[in-house]
């Protein structure tokens, strides 16, 4: 069956429950769709055959009733960032010439996913480690942006971000260390959430900063992230970082608050215009305003917020990464520093100066910058309203520099790392196009553990900016006055 | 030149010489690049700041508080 991609995974499982289709018609038509994408825009790194005949016991559980629980996700292609060990090998990483090995045989991402019946198709391209947010990748190729192959698709969940866009998956799983999920999202159209800190589990993903690394959702929609969210979300005993607290039912409760109009009101949502003026283009702050127009409808109250204190703690997650980075590759970096990009290697030969006590420090901040934010701006505000990125996706060429790639790392990252290094949720929803349809995004952050709100005030924003594919042959590039 | 360089002092000789002590061949790039500058400087200034009293547990701390807010 031809199609079933373009639904949103709601409708995937109720064809399925209902018999309209096997959830092998499901997986053969994304599998046949990736399969089409990859050979236009590279963002795979396997695809995984086994994933048919997995959907094939699916049915035929659900024919015999034999170990059948229903599930939101049972059926449900999708795939995960190449960070994610499998139960088959290592994590790849983005690198054939550097191997990191991590414990963990199958990250609990993925052990939760599998064990409601969603069904992995592939490993997705990344950029090297995690640890650069372009999607340029010299080993395995670049991942292309499938609005406009001349550009970048951002990263480093680069490969998740395109599969999700253009419907070789309904949703996939990266990493978000400083952007990783939201900045490849806002550059191919789609959603990505990064939660807080400790709501999911992170065993078994290779990690970049410990104290800063989270596993995130992209997805097409703000409901298909609730589905997801609610899988995922959960504490994990063997993950030092996971937090025990109560998950929410994130489906409920957005369907909940889309009950009748006003979804958003009693949000304030707080904007620092100034911060945003200053760090983006005029195309940028146009489409934040468009964005805060749909809040504004839904019934949020828009209130100025001075965020230049939260910002400036950036300087801190630079270093807080840097130094847990070095902690990960230090030892493959002696033995083989020629393995790794100049782009990274660099960035990693500056944490050697970093010593214990800097690392300390920018813990201790940490403390910090999350008491104020908690005690300053999200006292007074239920939500913060930013940029995800500057501008729209960059051209690739020129981007062999490392200087401009150092430099457009920092613009892209200083935006979005003061969330990672605050542990507070974030997420990344598109907000329409440029006038050569390049996507355009907005990105909201809320106090620790309410993913629920981003949610709602992502439904709001999708109700005035609906989710459009990029279809490979361009139709899908359309302007924002078209939308 | 003191083991104990701290990231405060970076300059391309520092970078060399803790590489050159933990093993690691460094490359030609430059370490003392005005974004890496400034970002040290940002975190000096914000780092010098700190009271003895702000401790590592207490980023955990107030995210698992802020559960129950």
């Amino acid at each position: 069956m031809t199609g079933l991609w373009r639904q949103p995974v709601s409708e995937m499982a109720a064809g399925i429950v209902s018999g309209r289709f096997s959830a092998a018609d499901l997986v053969g038509s994304h599998f046949e769709r990736a399969t089409e994408v990859e050979a236009a825009v590279n963002c795979f790194v396997e695809l995984l055959p086994g994933s048919l005949e997995q959907a094939a016991k699916i049915d035929r559980e659900r024919a015999t009733g034999e170990n059948y629980a229903r599930s939101p996700l049972r059926g449900i292609p999708f795939a995960f960032k190449d960070v994610f060990a499998n139960g088959r090998e290592a994590p790849g990483a983005g690198s054939r010439k550097v191997k990191i090995e991590i414990e963990a045989t199958e990250a609990a991402a993925l052990e939760r996913l599998t064990a409601v019946g969603a069904v992995p198709i592939g490993r997705l391209s990344l950029d090297p480690f995690a640890f650069a947010v372009t999607g340029i990748n010299d080993e395995y190729g670049d991942t292309r942006n499938p609005w406009s192959p001349e550009r970048i698709t951002g990263g480093s969940s680069s490969g998740a971000a395109v599969a999700v866009a253009t419907g070789a998956v309904p949703f996939a799983i990266g990493s978000d260390t400083g952007g990783s999920v939201r900045i490849p999202s806002a550059f191919c159209g789609v959603l990505g959430l990064k939660p807080t800190l400790g709501r999911i589990s992170k065993r078994g993903v290779l990690p970049l900063s410990y104290s800063q690394d989270t596993v995130g959702v992209i997805a097409r929609s703000a409901a298909d992230i609730a589905l997801v969210l609610a899988t995922l979300a959960g504490y994990d005993r063997a993950d030092p970082v996971s937090v025990d607290v109560p998950v929410p039912d994130f489906e409920a409760e957005l369907e909940a608050s889309r009950d009748g109009d006003g979804a958003l009101i009693g949000i304030r949502a707080g904007i620092d215009r100034k911060l945003i003026e200053a760090r983006c283009e005029p195309v940028v702050v146009e489409a934040i305003e468009a964005g805060l127009e749909a809040l504004t409808v839904a019934g949020a109250e828009i209130v100025p917020v001075d965020l230049s204190r939260l910002f400036a703690y950036d300087a801190a997650a630079s270093v807080l990464t840097w130094a847990e980075a070095l902690a990960v590759h230090g030892t493959s970096l002696a033995q083989n520093p020629e393995r790794y990009p100049a782009t990274i290697r660099a960035r990693l030969e500056i944490a050697i100066a970093a010593q214990g006590t800097d690392h300390v420090d920018a813990m201790r901040l940490q403390g910090r910058a999350l008491h104020e934010l908690l005690s300053g701006p999200l006292q007074e505000i239920s939500m913060i309203v930013a940029p995800t990125v500057p501008c729209v996706a960059p051209l690739r060429e020129g981007l062999d520099d490392e200087d401009q790639v150092l430099n457009l790392a920092g613009r892209l990252l200083s935006l979005n790392r003061p969330f990672n290094f605050t542990g507070v949720p974030a997420i990344s929803v598109p907000v329409g196009s440029d006038a050569e349809g390049l996507p355009l995004a907005i990105q909201l952050a809320a106090r620790p553990w309410n993913e629920s709100a981003l949610l709602r005030a992502a439904a709001a924003i999708q109700d005035r900016f609906p989710f459009r594919f990029a279809d490979l042959e361009g139709e899908g590039r359309k302007t924002r006055q078209e939308v | 030149m003191s083991e104990r360089v701290m990231i405060r002092e970076i300059d391309a000789d520092s970078v060399r010489a803790l590489a050159k002590a933990r093993g690691i061949g460094i490359s030609e790039a430059d370490h003392t690049a005005a974004e890496s500058r400034a970002v040290i400087s940002r975190f000096v200034e914000l780092a010098g700041s700190l009271r003895p009293d702000e401790d590592i547990y207490r980023f955990r701390r107030l995210l698992e508080e802020s559960a129950t807010v």
